[in-house]
């Protein structure tokens, strides 16, 4: 980079953004964000199904 | 083509009607718009879906023959009941009339307010009380205050099965304000309403305490320090439209899966905004609900007993579409502390979210206990304690989110991992420990810190021990490293990962041990 005295004021300002959104870049915890997660509708957990365990087991 | 004598029956229907719907007559009706109020009628046609409403019991009159009342008897008999639906979905409604007879309670009108409660029970349908009632009616001896019981014991049968929801739009005073506090939800609107047990006047004659209506028992006050009112609107239209918004957050029973809407908030919305919204400085505060607004679906949500304890916040959202449950610290007030209501008001939420299916999220930034002989002689153990059971039983999705501090006991309450929390995640900025570091270098150095003469090296001592301390539990992988924290998430990608923790719950199933029923800490 050198003597940061022989920049522009612009070329100082455009320097210093482009460290910024480096660093603003690699500072992120990237995830999928991909939901592959699908809606089931399911007597597994049905709340009817919980109260007809619970009298069976009585 | 009708006979004429079949017209004429017709006809005398139509007349009926017509004289049902005018209630205590026009005077009256007039009288109660004088006052800003709607009538009992006009309320539930703009609380329901247009035309939906049927009608029950409209010819139904009163039997009483004391005091002369044989001689003055009307149509519908100062109650109006019936259903309809809110978004197409049904409900049950009953709202007094307080143009027949002050909308006083009669044996027929407690009898009809139990049939239509029958109804929604029967249907699995919530059911709305629209409240305007100048109390029993007096003539009726016993016979009133019979109907009040009946209509009270079916509130505490419909409780935890269909939602209750009471509008209070007028008087509502002395035993009647039971069967509101025995609901789900309590609405008042600023101007008209007010519930008390006592009135002004028996106030002064027993205390000698000079007391306003609205002092006692005003909208005001119930949303703000007694915690009576859940909701507090400017007009019955607000209210009214508050109520539909309500209904579309909570299923019809407690059979049924919690509503999904259709989302269209993408589910993978990054908001850098969060990275930076806890503030350096763990004293400084921010508004939780930022957070909140950030994460929900399209920013939306509604907050239940906003203007009480609101050092925790308690709201309806929706996650992919689907309805939640948001228990929040709040640290712009009391910096978040949970106190005795605070206490009650979460646990509270937290139980009904449970009855009817509703996931819970918990959003903590929480420094403790508020100590002092005023919490401590208010009962703040017994409080805090309700909230701890509410979410320790509770078998619904718990999904936990701790912002910054969550310290002792009150980390514990705050749906921790062991009170079953399903996933638990942290913020990079989270503080898990037994206490803050000025407090527990206190009693950890103590006598280290006294044996220091020299002020300068005291506090410099102090200060690299609370750094020390600081270095160890200011941040959350010493729970993580327990497994305490299930992943320490960047804030930005908290609205994926609650949505994708929920969607892997969708099938989740826990049984709590058989028996009659618990022994909360009331």
């Amino acid at each position: 980079m050198g003597n940061m005295s022989q920049n522009t004021p612009n070329e100082i300002v455009a320097i210093s953004l482009a460290l910024y959104l480096t660093k603003k870049d690699s500072i992120h915890d990237y995830e999928s964000n991909i939901l592959t997660i699908k809606r089931v509708s399911s007597v597994w957990n049905s709340p009817v199904y919980n109260v007809l365990d619970k009298i069976k087991l009585q | 083509m009708m006979t004429i004598e079949n017209q004429k029956k017709v006809k005398k229907l139509v007349d009926m009607r017509v004289t049902a719907r005018l209630g205590g007559g026009q005077k009256r009706i007039d009288s109660q718009h004088s006052k800003g109020k709607y009538t009992a009628r006009e309320r539930v046609e703009m609380l329901l879906d247009t035309g939906s409403f049927e009608e029950m019991d409209m010819f139904v009159t009163h039997r009483c023959t004391n005091f002369g009342m044989e001689k003055e008897s009307y149509l519908g008999d100062g109650v109006v009941v019936g259903f309809g639906t809110v978004e197409g979905r049904m409900v049950c409604v009953f709202a007094q009339d307080f143009t027949v007879f002050g909308g006083s309670l009669s044996e027929t009108m407690s009898q009809k307010i139990c049939k239509v409660m029958d109804l929604a029970m029967k249907m699995g349908v919530p059911i709305i009380g629209i409240n305007d009632s100048g109390g029993a009616r007096i003539q009726e001896g016993s016979n009133a205050l019979a109907g009040y019981s009946e209509i009270f014991e079916r509130n505490i049968l419909a409780s935890g099965v269909v939602p209750q929801i009471s509008l209070i739009f007028g008087p509502c005073a002395g035993g009647a304000v039971y069967s509101p506090a025995l609901t789900d939800f309590i609405m008042m609107t600023e101007q008209n309403s007010y519930m008390f047990i006592t009135g002004p006047k028996v106030v002064k004659s027993v205390t000698g305490e000079d007391v306003s209506v609205d002092e006692l028992g005003g909208a005001n006050v119930h949303s703000r320090k007694s915690g009576v009112a859940h909701f507090k609107s400017a007009s019955e239209e607000e209210c009214l439209l508050l109520t539909r918004k309500l209904i579309s957050f909570i299923p019809q029973n407690n059979m049924e899966n919690v509503p999904v809407a259709e989302c269209n908030d993408p589910i993978n919305r990054l908001e850098d905004a969060l990275n930076e919204i806890v503030p350096s400085n763990p004293n400084l505060p921010y508004d939780m609900k930022d957070i909140i607004r950030s994460i929900a679906d399209n920013g939306d949500f509604l907050e239940v007993q906003p203007l009480y304890a609101q050092n925790i916040i308690c709201c309806f959202a929706r996650f992919n579409g689907i309805s939640t449950g948001i228990i929040a610290n709040q640290p712009k007030f009391l910096a978040g502390v949970l106190d005795c209501d605070s206490s009650r008001k979460a646990a509270r939420f937290v139980r009904f979210c449970d009855a009817f299916n509703i996931p819970i999220l918990t959003l903590v930034d929480v420094p403790g206990f508020l100590p002092g002989t005023g919490q401590e002689y208010s009962g703040i153990i017994t409080h805090g304690a309700k909230l701890m059971f509410a979410y320790g039983e509770a078998t619904v999705p718990k999904v936990t989110v701790t912002i910054r501090k969550s310290y002792g006991g009150a980390h514990i309450v705050m749906s921790c991992k062991q009170l079953r929390g399903d996933f638990n995640y942290a913020w990079p900025s989270a503080e898990i420990a037994v206490m803050g570091a000025s407090g527990a270098i206190e009693v950890l150095e103590g006598k280290n810190i006294a044996a220091i003469a020299n002020a300068d090296e005291k506090a410099q001592y102090i200060f690299d021990k609370e750094a020390e301390y600081k270095d160890k539990f200011a941040n959350p992988y010493q729970a993580a490293s327990r497994g305490y924290i299930d992943d320490v998430i960047e804030p930005r990608n908290t609205r994926f990962r609650v949505i994708r923790a929920f969607q892997a719950l969708q099938t989740k199933k826990v049984t709590n041990p058989l028996k009659k029923h618990d022994n909360i800490p009331l």
